[in-house]
């Protein structure tokens, strides 16, 4: 009896050393992860669960839960609709007319005009605002064109950049998450700075002005394109000093991000590890030896 | 629910720990994925319950086995990877509670008060936060203790009614 009371007491400590150890282990995980090269060898691991939480959700969000709308509601939702319909087609024929001036005058000035970049457009599925990153996760991926490093747009302006890519899904590194940082400058001052991200949902930092200049309150703030990570001259917020600093009130903040354009921004590539060697091609003269000679020497 | 299952005489009381461990993984996961699909769009993510601090704590505080231990480094793999976390993070995190909460096992089955069981749960879960935040905030250079406490506050009020399907054991002396 004392024999297997003292058994199970050393297994309980067998199992307590383990717990402990595996806890070592894992902060040991954790802290190699302070490497941008190991935490980035994670990424394929990261990307695939994205892709099945986008699936999944997709999967529930089609079921149709049964409505419990009356027909007169659903009349009045109609007549609603078909008003907001002949307002749009009325706002559609406005487009049209203005665009084909633009180009008139476009041509006229003989004024090179602006290519609208492709983008995809997706559906934001799910948030992370956690203390280690906000992020959306956009249903779009390297099945729909997405790329590392595309810029995601709402109706506001600019709001993130694409950091991984699954293959029906994209993770959007949100500009207030602490990692973040965009070139910006004032429209009216044309004051450069970084705009840092960390100081909560609405506002983000402006730090490294070179001019040392001050922004316009007010003013808007638009990508400066330095680096090409963003398209110059997209809006991101506007400039609005809080307690003798200047900061950002972000665009982010100003409508919900639930539909995003995924837009290619400008990468250089990065270069060759070993550059292809030039295979000298063999001289023609050489090819275009008369045989004959050739036999003749033999 | 706690009633419920230990009334239960059949069912849940016969239940191996296999079937138990799987069964509490389940809502474990359940809760995280109710929390990155639907839940994280609103006001209640902050608040949302830290599910895997249930598992560890209640398993913690009636087996000490390898199988648990196994099953909390998978949910915090699991964890991390939703919450963007490094690998290992949350695994850390679960695993601290499960061994505080396994110190005081042994004392709570002598207690017919209760009390040690109680205290036993409350310092994992704060131990738990502590460890969370300091991890946290040593990886990230400073942490806003506002952006985690919540979801180990709810846990920590939550476990109190829904502690019973993470017990692996029969034994009512845990729960005194």
């Amino acid at each position: 009896m004392a024999t297997h009371g003292r058994d199970r007491k050393a297994k309980r400590q067998v199992i307590r050393t383990v717990v402990v150890i595996a806890i070592v282990v894992a902060m040991a995980f954790v802290l190699f992860q302070t490497s941008p090269l190991i935490r980035n060898s994670t990424e394929p691991v990261r990307a695939g669960m994205d892709d099945l939480v986008v699936q999944t959700s997709s999967a529930i969000q089609a079921v149709e839960l049964p409505s419990f709308e009356s027909a007169a509601e659903l009349q009045r939702r109609i007549e609603a609709l078909e008003i907001e319909n002949r307002q749009l087609a009325i706002w559609r024929d406005t487009a049209t007319s203005m665009t084909e001036r633009l180009h008139r005058y476009e041509e006229l000035l003989d004024l090179v005009g602006e290519p609208i970049p492709n983008g995809v457009s997706a559906r934001v599925v799910t948030e992370t605002d956690g203390p280690f990153a906000e992020t959306r996760l956009a249903n779009a991926g390297d099945l729909q064109g997405v790329e590392e490093g595309f810029v995601a747009v709402n109706t506001q302006g600019v709001i993130g950049r694409v950091i991984r890519v699954g293959q029906r899904s994209s993770r959007i590194l949100l500009v207030n998450d602490f990692n973040s940082r965009v070139p910006v400058m004032g429209e009216i001052s044309g004051v450069r700075a970084i705009l840092a991200g960390g100081r909560g949902d609405q506002y983000g930092a402006l730090v490294d002005n070179p001019e040392q200049a001050d922004f316009i309150s007010g003013e808007t703030l638009v990508t400066s394109g330095e680096g090409n990570a963003f398209p110059r001259g997209i809006r991101i917020g506007r400039a609005v000093r809080v307690e003798d600093e200047w900061l950002a009130q972000l665009a982010l903040g100003e409508a919900p991000v639930d539909f995003v354009r995924l837009l290619p921004a400008m990468t250089i590539p990065s270069p060759e590890d070993e550059p292809a060697i030039e295979v000298e091609e063999p001289r023609t003269e050489i090819a275009s030896e008369p045989v004959a000679d050739q036999g003749g020497q033999l | 629910m706690n009633a419920q299952l230990s009334s239960r005489g059949g069912g849940w009381q016969k239940t191996g720990v296999f079937a138990r461990v799987i069964v509490g993984s389940l809502i474990v996961i359940l809760f995280a994925y109710v929390e990155t699909v639907w839940v994280s769009s609103t006001s209640l993510e902050s608040f949302w319950p830290i599910a895997g601090l249930w598992a560890a704590v209640g398993w913690g505080a009636s087996r000490l086995s390898l199988m648990p231990v196994l099953a909390l480094a998978l949910l915090g793999v699991l964890a991390d990877l939703l919450a963007g976390a490094p690998i290992g993070c949350w695994a850390s995190i679960f695993l601290v509670p499960f061994f505080v909460s396994s110190i005081f096992r042994k004392r709570a089955q002598t207690d017919r008060t209760g009390a040690i069981r109680l205290i036993g749960d409350c310092v994992s879960f704060l131990l738990a936060f502590l460890f969370a935040r300091w991890l946290v905030g040593s990886y990230l250079g400073g942490v806003d203790t506002r952006d985690i406490i919540g979801g180990f506050l709810s846990a920590a009020l939550l476990y109190i009614p829904l502690k019973a399907p993470f017990r692996l054991s029969n034994d009512n002396r845990v729960d005194t």
